[in-house]
């Protein structure tokens, strides 16, 4: 590499500017405004004025901002549980049953369609004469059957439900792909006898999965914080009652249907101090990992 | 103990096993069977529920959904939407992957750095300035908004997978084409490119798949009839919305949602579900 710094940067530019161009106006542009907004009154067509804290006083007084984050923290039970059964899943697939190519295919099924395309096959299997309570009539379970979305009482934990279905197959996945690289022969006398196997798996090779365990934690917060808007929009909007705003939907009902564009800016910088910390822990276990 | 309990055991232990796999298995699969076994169903016969394939399948509700309710115009949108963003999404990030990993120059670690952190942002916490600037310039309802914002978010992670993969190639490639005086474009084109091939390809297919699953930034930038998404069209046609309670068509087109997708994943399953775990779930 030769050459004054000046004149290899004015050649490098011509190859990375383009992407950062996309990228700044994209993401880092409205970054900025998103903050700036924030400390105002803006409408989506009015610039409004400087009001200092007022959006976040307003948030943090509001009763519908609380029932969101509440409703976040409860799709977050998402992360530990289907961390639990995908371990467990991993565990008998990794002894090697058979079929278990098979198994692992039909287990994947629920990461491949949109969230938006499985929502709209919940809403016909949970419906109040759907397939669900179908099924629990028919083993005689009557008094189980119930409009899960549409009572407030079991409507985030419905939305909850889903969102487990569609977690737990990636991440067997993720955990399958990791114990492909520990050393096999490690569990070959294990996996002999069944005891000794649930033993040794638990005990040696789950805590050789840390590092993607932890990474499957970040995802999944990083998916509870923020790519829950697809679930709510269509599973129940936010309803009954209000009952299931998340932060995001709660979002996007102050900007497009009220208008009011400094509140929705303020709810953006709590989800984007959400991602920046998990990004940030991720870093941390990055660094910590390599220097360790 | 003797070899006889002690094989018994071993047969239930592994009679457990299979029965919790099926039950996952089956859990699993369920959704989409049933959401199958309800799109061949005629409306009339339908009355709440289908659990077994009908013997009289029809492929009525097909034909209604894409002709009637915009299926077809949808799909192209769809189609549209996510080859544009993912092909402006490689295209962008294998330009940049290149000069990140071929040049040394002033504040490249910081925009490196910068540029692949933003795949922690989250669409929703930009969408508010993002449509403000749009409307602004007068994009909203226009192709280019979709295509650039979807676009723009794909890319820290186009960036991210295929830094990672050209930083990999042999540098010695490369200094031998400078000796023989190869421009660091002829190097692009001819060394740096045809190696990536592999990472072009999942870069584009994932980029492609998250284009046409997102269901935000289409909804928001194209509010338009005519710019309607698949997976828009869903959101607004689902049950409640604009009242349509007709479960064997809404499953047709569902189904029409994730055909191509499942088709992607057939043909290109190992080299997919590798860039996907690298990704993330999102």
């Amino acid at each position: 590499m030769s050459g004054v710094p000046a004149l290899r940067a004015a050649r490098a530019y011509p190859w990375v500017l383009p992407a950062l161009g996309v990228v700044g106006f994209v993401l880092a542009y409205p970054i900025v405004k998103v903050v700036q907004y924030s400390f105002t009154d803006r409408t989506t067509f009015l610039d409004g004025s400087f009001v200092g804290l007022d959006n976040y006083s307003e948030l943090l007084r509001d009763e519908i901002f609380w029932r969101a984050f509440e409703n976040n923290l409860i799709l977050l039970l998402s992360v530990p549980l289907s961390i639990v059964i995908a371990l467990a899943i991993t565990g008998i697939l990794y002894r090697g049953v058979r079929g278990s190519r098979l198994y692992e295919l039909l287990i994947f099924i629920p990461f491949l369609p949109a969230v938006a395309s499985i929502a709209v096959v919940f809403l016909y299997l949970l419906a109040s004469d759907g397939p669900v309570n179908e099924m629990l009539r028919g083993v005689g379970a009557d008094s189980l059957a119930h409009p899960w979305l549409t009572d407030e009482r079991t409507a985030i934990w419905a939305v909850l439900g889903v969102v487990l279905w569609k977690r737990v197959g990636f991440t067997v996945l993720l955990f399958m792909a990791r114990m492909a690289s520990l050393d096999r022969t490690l569990f070959d006398a294990a996996a002999v006898d069944g005891a000794r196997w649930t033993r040794t798996y638990w005990q040696v090779a789950v805590p050789q999965l840390r590092s993607i365990i932890q990474f499957a934690a970040v995802i999944g917060f990083i998916e509870a914080f923020s790519w829950t808007f697809a679930y709510i929009v269509i599973l129940t909007r936010g309803g009954p009652d209000r009952s299931t705003f998340t932060l995001e939907y709660f979002l996007y009902r102050l900007q497009f249907d009220e208008q009011l564009v400094g509140l929705a800016s303020a709810v953006a910088v709590v989800l984007l101090v959400a991602a920046v910390a998990v990004a940030a822990y991720r870093i941390w276990l990055a660094r910590r990992e390599t220097f360790a | 103990m003797s070899r006889g309990r002690h094989g018994a055991r071993r047969a239930l232990a592994a009679l457990g096993d299979h029965a919790i796999l099926v039950a996952a298995a089956l859990l699993s699969a369920l959704p989409l069977y049933l959401m199958l076994v309800a799109s061949f169903q005629r409306s009339s016969d339908f009355d709440g529920v289908a659990l077994l394939p009908t013997l009289e399948p029809t492929f009525d509700n097909y034909s209604t959904v894409w002709g009637e309710f915009g299926f077809d115009r949808m799909f192209v949108n769809s189609v549209v939407l996510s080859m544009s963003a993912a092909l402006i999404a490689t295209v962008l990030a294998a330009g940049a992957a290149y000069g990140f990993t071929r040049f040394r120059f002033a504040g490249r670690g910081v925009l490196l750095g910068g540029l692949i952190g933003m795949m922690a942002i989250p669409a929703i916490v930009v969408i508010v300035p993002l449509f403000i600037v749009m409307s602004d310039l007068g994009l909203v309802n226009q192709h280019a908004s979709g295509i650039v914002a979807e676009a723009g978010i794909q890319l820290p992670f186009a960036v991210f997978l295929l830094y990672s993969y050209m930083n990999d190639l042999p540098v010695e490639l490369f200094e031998a084409a400078e000796v023989d005086g190869a421009s660091r474009w002829r190097q692009f084109v001819e060394i740096a490119l045809p190696l990536s091939r592999p990472a072009l390809a999942t870069t584009f297919v994932i980029s492609a798949i998250y284009a046409w699953n997102d269901l935000l930034i289409p909804l928001v930038l194209w509010q338009t009839e005519q710019l309607t998404t698949l997976m828009v069209g869903l959101a607004t046609l689902g049950p409640g919305r604009t009242g349509v309670r007709d479960i064997p068509l809404l499953m047709a087109g569902v189904t029409i949602s994730i055909l191509p997708l499942a088709i992607a994943f057939l043909l290109g399953r190992r080299g997919l579900v590798r860039g996907l775990v690298e990704g993330g779930d999102r």
